[in-house]
């Protein structure tokens, strides 16, 4: 009986660290780590892990606008826990990849088997299509642009597009996700006007 | 109604408040329903929330034709039971079916794109109708009813049915993985399956063929361990030469059967470049080139087959296999019909091995083939940058 109390207070407590602890971002000037600026129009809810940030208004698995603020050479797109075996199995960045390949890697990850993510729900999913790749100014850098559509496990369906730029080696990129009723077009001028934004250096 | 897991537990006190192991327990007949106040029904009830859930999962391939095509396969193998079954088509990159006590089934993806014909899908459908035709899941519930087991198989279920049956692969590989069935009752559905498979007119042959091919892949994965099926289904040898024994003295007294490949290859065609996109996700390259092999063999839209074995070879990026991509895209684009994408991937790798003319010439040739590209405007930018 102990040890069954000892349980559910470990998963309590699990559970608990689990959740997202969101901040305001108010509608200025943001500093994303140090690499580049954006600058909002409204303001955000923001949750942050590693290096991935989170911006939502009504709820990550609404809409939200997912920041990747530089994965390294070799590294996986979304934080993993589980077996270290099935890690060896996820796609990794490589910082010599053209925007194809990055693409490729962003849609290989969402899919990916066993993938299990710490960020929202909308970057997971299945079905993931692509369109409309194309040269993109990342602020003054050169980068690339793709819309997206996919469903969610449970079948919801989703649409979204991706900026992203890869400087001095690593990837930065930033997704903008929501459900094709409603949410998705609700912010997508807001979330446009974020990428209009960007200064990079 | 949403399925509260609630529901579950309160299930379990009912069930095991049943008395009922000790009576013998008989086939189910054609449109059999169980009695209201059994167990069994307890258990069709928790399969059936779990079915309202799986269908809905952004996982099912809905394809009318393809859903068509699988369900003349069940009524032509049981045509008295074909309104007993219902199941779905699940976008799983492993080979896996498995059938709910209530008659639902689940055929994965990874399965058709292994199935080298119509016998080999069939004796595998075949097998999961022994297994509900004998009623195998109310037999192994009734064992682990009164062991720790129970408690698991509840708690996967619960998971299943209140958070959405199919929230990720590992919920899927649990379910299916219920009702690990005994070795007894793997040969009994062996033996319904080798039985139905002849009696509907498939070459029998079959049926060996697509577990020899299984433990071949097995053999050869990083992970073997992976293999779901094997979970609940132990492929061994013996059962390989058990079924090839009764394949031969079937063929000893002159039946015979078809494999219906062509049919099987039609039907599956519009779907193959999806699966084995899929397939090639999970990044175990060896046990995927197994895959690879048996579909080259079928020489089935060759163009499409060698291309993607260059994009095994360029995803997999160990030494040396920059070349076979290359070659093996060359290979894709001696035939009639391939991807038009095999001239972007070739682009690239020429782009990598700095052989600027010949990357160019790739992604000149691409932006003809394919006008429409989804990526039209990022190759013209590649090409202003190699000039």
């Amino acid at each position: 009986m102990i040890k069954n109390r000892g349980i559910i207070l470990l998963a309590i407590v699990f559970l608990l660290s689990a959740c997202a602890h969101y901040t305001l971002v108010e509608p200025a000037k943001k500093d994303m780590g140090g690499s580049y600026s954006v600058e909002p129009q409204t303001a955000w809810n923001r949750s942050a892990q590693g290096k991935i940030e989170i911006w939502t208004i009504d709820g990550p698995s609404l809409a939200a606008v997912h920041f990747f603020n530089g994965i390294g050479d070799g590294q996986n797109l979304f934080p993993f826990y589980g077996k270290s075996t099935r890690k060896a199995k996820l796609p990794k960045f490589n910082k010599n990849m053209t925007a194809s390949e990055v693409q490729e890697f962003i849609v290989d990850s969402m899919m990916a088997p066993y993938q299990r993510s710490l960020v929202g729900p909308n970057m997971i999913g299945t079905g993931v299509q692509t369109s409309h790749l194309r040269p993109f100014k990342f602020g003054s850098h050169p980068g690339f642009r793709f819309e997206l559509s996919f469903l969610s496990e449970e079948g919801l369906e989703y649409e979204g597009f991706v900026v992203g730029t890869i400087k001095a080696d690593k990837l930065y990129l930033i997704c903008y996700a929501g459900t094709r009723e409603f949410y998705y077009p609700k912010y997508k001028e807001t979330a446009e006007q974020i990428i209009a934004s960007i200064h990079m250096p | 109604m949403k399925f509260r897991p609630v529901y579950v537990w309160i299930l379990a006190l009912c069930l095991t408040c049943l008395s009922c192991a000790t009576t013998q327990i008989q086939d189910i007949k054609p449109g059999e329903k169980p009695a209201l106040e059994s167990d069994e029904a307890g258990l069709w009830m928790m399969m059936d929330e779990i079915e309202t859930n799986l269908k809905t999962s952004g996982r099912i391939e809905h394809d009318p034709d393809l859903n068509a095509y699988v369900n003349q396969i069940l009524c032509k193998l049981q045509p008295d039971y074909c309104n007993d079954i219902r199941y779905v088509i699940v976008q799983t990159p492993h080979f896996n079916a498995s059938m709910a006590p209530n008659g639902f089934m689940q055929v994965w993806t990874g399965l058709m794109l292994r199935s080298q014909n119509e016998a080999q899908l069939a004796y595998v459908l075949g097998h999961e109708m022994g297994h509900y035709q004998r009623r195998h899941s109310l037999k192994q519930w009734r064992t682990i009813r009164d062991t720790s087991s129970a408690l698991i198989f509840l708690q996967i279920v619960a998971a299943g049915a209140g958070v959405g049956y199919a929230g990720s692969i590992a919920q899927l590989v649990a379910m299916a993985g219920i009702f690990a069935y005994s070795r007894d009752m793997e040969r009994e559905a062996d033996d319904i399956g080798f039985g139905l498979l002849a009696d509907a007119g498939y070459d029998f042959h079959e049926a060996a063929n697509i577990w020899q091919a299984l433990i071949e892949e097995r053999d050869a994965a990083d992970q073997p361990d992976q293999f779901i099926l094997f979970a609940s289904h132990p492929t061994t040898s013996e059962r390989v030469n058990t079924l090839r024994k009764m394949a031969d003295q079937l063929a000893s007294q002159g039946r015979y059967g078809e494999s219906y490949q062509r049919e099987y290859l039609d039907a599956t065609r519009p779907f193959r470049a999806k699966w084995l996109k899929n397939e090639l996700r999970k990044r175990d390259f060896a046990a995927s080139q197994v895959v690879l092999k048996h579909l080259v063999n079928t020489a089935d839209n060759p163009g499409e087959l060698h291309f993607y074995q260059g994009e095994l070879y360029r995803m997999r990026a160990q030494p040396g296999d920059a070349e076979k991509a290359i070659a093996s895209y060359q290979k894709a684009l001696s035939f009639e019909q391939y991807p038009p994408a095999v001239l972007r991937s070739l682009g690239l790798l020429f782009w990598k091995a700095r052989k600027f003319e010949d990357a160019q010439d790739s992604f000149k040739n691409y932006l003809v083939v394919d006008p429409d590209a989804p990526d039209y405007e990022m190759i013209k930018s590649y090409l202003e940058e190699l000039q």
